[in-house]
C-alpha cells in the first residue's frame, strides 16, 4: 500500500485523470469532501497544493504530485521524480504596462535595478529570483490578488504564476521577463523512494507510459 | 522555551532522561567495537585549513571579545579530523573515534533574518592510511548502530568516486558533472534522468547511471555492478564496481538480515567533502536520514593530512522519536 498526496484545487481533476490513464483505480469524486479515499493498493489523500511537498516529505504521504512551483516554494527536501506534463504556467515578473520598457532594458543589459518593491504569493522564489537582479529588494507577500498591488501604489511589481496571460492585461500589467516555468511533478519521500522503491517504480513506469501514449489527451 | 535566536530551544522531560539514555546505548555499541570518545568545542573558529569544505554557508557566525570572528560547530566532522592531525596526531592507526552533542546551522530564510537549526548528533569517524579500512571500520559501526533500530530500517550505500567515474566515462565535462550533481543532491531524479537521457539510448556508461541511480536491492545491484565489471574490464571503473558490490555485500552480511541494504548510486550527502563511499539509513515514513556518512579524503588533504577519515553521523533527534514511537 502506498500513499499519494493529490493537490486540491485547478490540477486535482488532470491528476486524478492521469492516474486513471496509468491504470490506477483513483474514486476521486468532485461532488465530494472527502479528503481521503482509497482505491485498491493505493490510499489518497487530498491535501492544498502548498501542504502537498509537506505531506510527503514528513511520511504522511509516501508520494504526492504537485506543481514545480508549490514544490520550489517550499523547499521541503523530497525526491522529485517526473514531470507529468500537465499543469503547465510560467512564473513572470510583470509590471504596470507603461513601466516595462523602462525595467526590461535595465534587465536585458544585465544591469541590476535600484529598488523593486514586488508583490508576490512566492517569497523564496521571488528572493531567488531578486538576488542579483536587484539591489535593495522589498518583497511584499500577499495572500491573492496578487495583480491589484501596483494599481494601488502597494508594489512597483509583482512576481506570479501565469497560464494565458489575461488577468495580467485586464489589470494593466505586462510581462517584464520570464523567470521559469512549472508543472505538474511526481515527488517522493525520501525514505519511502528507497523503502517503497517496487510500488514506486511501478507508478513512474506507469504514468510514464501513459503520458507518452496518452500525453495529448490529458 | 524559544531562546533568543528562532529554532533554538530546551529539551525537556521525559525527551532529556531518554536521549541520555539513547547516548548511553550508543555509546556502548561504539565502544565496544573500539571507538573513543572525544569532546568536541561549540565554538569554532571559521577560518583556518578545511575550513572551506562543508557547511560553510550555514555557520552562524559572532563576534568573539577580542573582536574576532567565531562560530558555533555546524559539523563536527572537521573539527574531529583537525584533532586527527594535531591532538591526535601520536596515537596509533587506525584511530576509530566518537563524540556527541549539538550543532547550530542557519536553516531557512524569515524575511531580512533566518532560523537557527539545532541538531543533536552523535559522530563516529575513522582515522587510517588504508582508504578501505576507514571506509569499511565507519560502514560497520554505521551498521551496529542500525541494529539499534528495530524495525523498518534500510541502509542506503553509494559511491561518488563511482559516479564521477562513470560520469565522466559517459562524456559529461566538469560543468555538467557539477549541474549533474546538483540534481541529484537536490534528489531532482527528474533533471539528472533527462541529463542521462540527452547523451543517448547507446551510451553505456549513462545508461549505467541511470539503472544504478536508484535504490536498487542488492540482487539488482550485484547483477549491475557484475555487468559494469564486465563491460569497463581491465578499467579503474571495473575496479571500482567490484569494490561497491564487495562493499554491498560485507554489508548485507554485517547486517544479519536486520534491515534492508540497498545501493544507490545517485546517493549525493549535502556536504561536499564526500568523496569515495557514502551512506544513508533510512526508517520507514521519516524523511530525514536516521544516519548518515562516507568517506571524505578530499576533507584530510584540505587540512593537510594524507590520512583517509571516514565516518558518519547519527541523528539523535530522529533517533529519539524513533525511541518514543517504541522502535528503538
Amino acid at each position: 500500500m502506498i500513499t499519494v498526496a493529490l493537490p486540491a484545487g485547478r490540477m486535482l481533476e488532470e491528476a486524478a485523470r492521469a492516474l486513471g490513464l496509468a491504470g490506477y483505480d483513483c474514486p476521486y469524486d468532485k461532488d465530494s469532501r472527502k479528503l481521503i479515499f482509497d482505491g485498491g493498493n493505493v490510499r489518497y489523500l487530498i491535501a492544498r497544493p502548498s501542504d502537498v511537498p509537506v505531506y510527503v516529505a514528513r511520511g504522511a504521504a509516501d508520494v504526492g504530485i504537485v506543481g514545480k512551483d508549490g514544490l520550489s516554494e517550499s523547499g521541503e527536501q523530497v525526491y522529485e521524480l517526473m514531470d507529468l506534463g500537465f499543469g503547465r504556467c510560467r512564473f513572470v515578473l510583470a509590471a504596470p504596462e507603461d513601466d516595462v520598457p523602462a525595467l526590461k532594458e535595465v534587465l536585458d543589459a544585465g544591469g541590476m535595478l535600484a529598488k523593486l518593491r514586488i508583490a508576490t504569493k512566492f517569497p523564496s522564489i521571488t528572493r531567488d529570483y531578486a538576488t542579483g537582479k536587484v539591489i535593495r529588494p522589498e518583497i511584499i507577500v500577499l495572500k491573492g490578488a496578487v495583480e491589484l498591488a501596483p494599481a494601488i501604489g502597494l508594489a512597483d511589481a509583482i512576481v506570479d504564476i501565469v497560464e494565458s496571460g489575461k488577468t495580467l492585461a485586464v489589470n494593466g500589467l505586462a510581462i517584464v521577463e520570464q523567470i521559469s516555468e512549472s508543472s505538474a511533478r511526481l515527488i517522493a519521500n525520501r525514505s519511502s523512494y528507497g523503502i517503497k522503491a517496487k510500488p514506486i517504480a511501478d507508478l513512474m513506469e506507469r504514468m510514464g507510459a501513459s503520458g507518452r501514449t496518452g500525453g495529448g489527451i490529458r | 522555551m524559544s531562546e533568543f535566536l528562532e529554532g533554538i530551544s530546551c529539551l525537556l522531560p521525559p525527551e532529556a532522561m531518554l536521549l541520555r539514555r539513547l547516548e548511553a546505548r550508543l555509546a556502548a555499541v561504539m565502544e565496544g567495537l573500539g571507538f573513543m570518545e572525544v569532546r568536541l568545542p561549540m565554538v569554532i573558529d571559521p577560518a583556518g585549513p578545511g575550513s572551506d569544505e562543508g557547511t560553510v554557508e550555514s555557520k552562524i557566525k559572532f563576534a568573539a571579545p577580542d573582536g574576532s570572528i567565531a562560530a558555533l560547530r555546524s559539523d563536527m566532522t572537521l573539527q574531529a579530523a583537525r584533532l586527527s592531525v594535531r591532538e591526535l596526531a601520536s596515537f596509533a592507526r587506525p584511530l576509530p573515534i566518537f563524540y556527541s552533542g549539538e550543532v547550530f546551522r542557519k536553516a531557512r530564510n524569515k524575511g531580512a533574518s533566518y532560523l537557527a537549526r539545532q541538531d543533536m548528533h552523535m559522530g563516529a569517524e575513522v582515522f587510517s592510511n588504508s582508504p578501505s579500512e576507514s571506509g569499511v571500520m565507519a560502514l560497520t559501526a554505521a551498521i551496529d548502530a542500525c541494529k539499534t533500530v528495530k524495525s523498518g530500517l534500510q541502509l542506503r550505500i553509494g559511491d561518488i568516486a563511482l559516479l564521477d567515474g562513470l560520469a565522466r566515462t559517459a562524456g559529461m565535462d566538469g560543468r555538467q558533472l557539477q549541474s549533474f550533481k546538483e540534481a541529484l543532491l537536490s534528489k531532482d531524479i527528474y533533471r539528472a534522468s533527462s541529463a542521462l537521457r540527452a547523451m543517448g539510448g547507446e551510451n553505456r556508461a549513462a545508461k549505467t547511471i541511470l539503472e544504478l541511480m536508484p535504490a536498487n536491492d542488492a540482487k539488482v545491484t550485484t547483477k549491475l555492478l557484475d555487468e559494469l565489471a564486465k563491460d569497463f574490464s581491465g578499467t579503474d571503473l571495473a575496479v571500482k564496481a567490484q569494490d561497491a558490490s564487495g562493499l554491498v555485500g560485507k554489508a548485507i552480511v554485517l547486517s544479519g538480515g536486520k534491515f534492508a541494504v540497498a545501493f544507490e548510486l545517485g546517493l549525493i550527502r549535502p556536504l561536499s567533502y564526500y568523496s569515495g563511499l557514502v551512506f544513508e539509513a533510512y526508517a520507514e515514513g521519516v524523511g530525514v536520514p536516521v544516519l548518515g556518512g562516507g568517506q571524505y579524503d578530499g576533507l584530510m588533504r584540505a587540512i593537510g593530512s594524507k590520512e583517509s577519515g571516514s565516518g558518519f553521523a547519527m541523528d539523535l533527534g530522529v533517533m529519539l522519536r524513533l525511541m518514543e514511537e517504541g522502535a528503538v
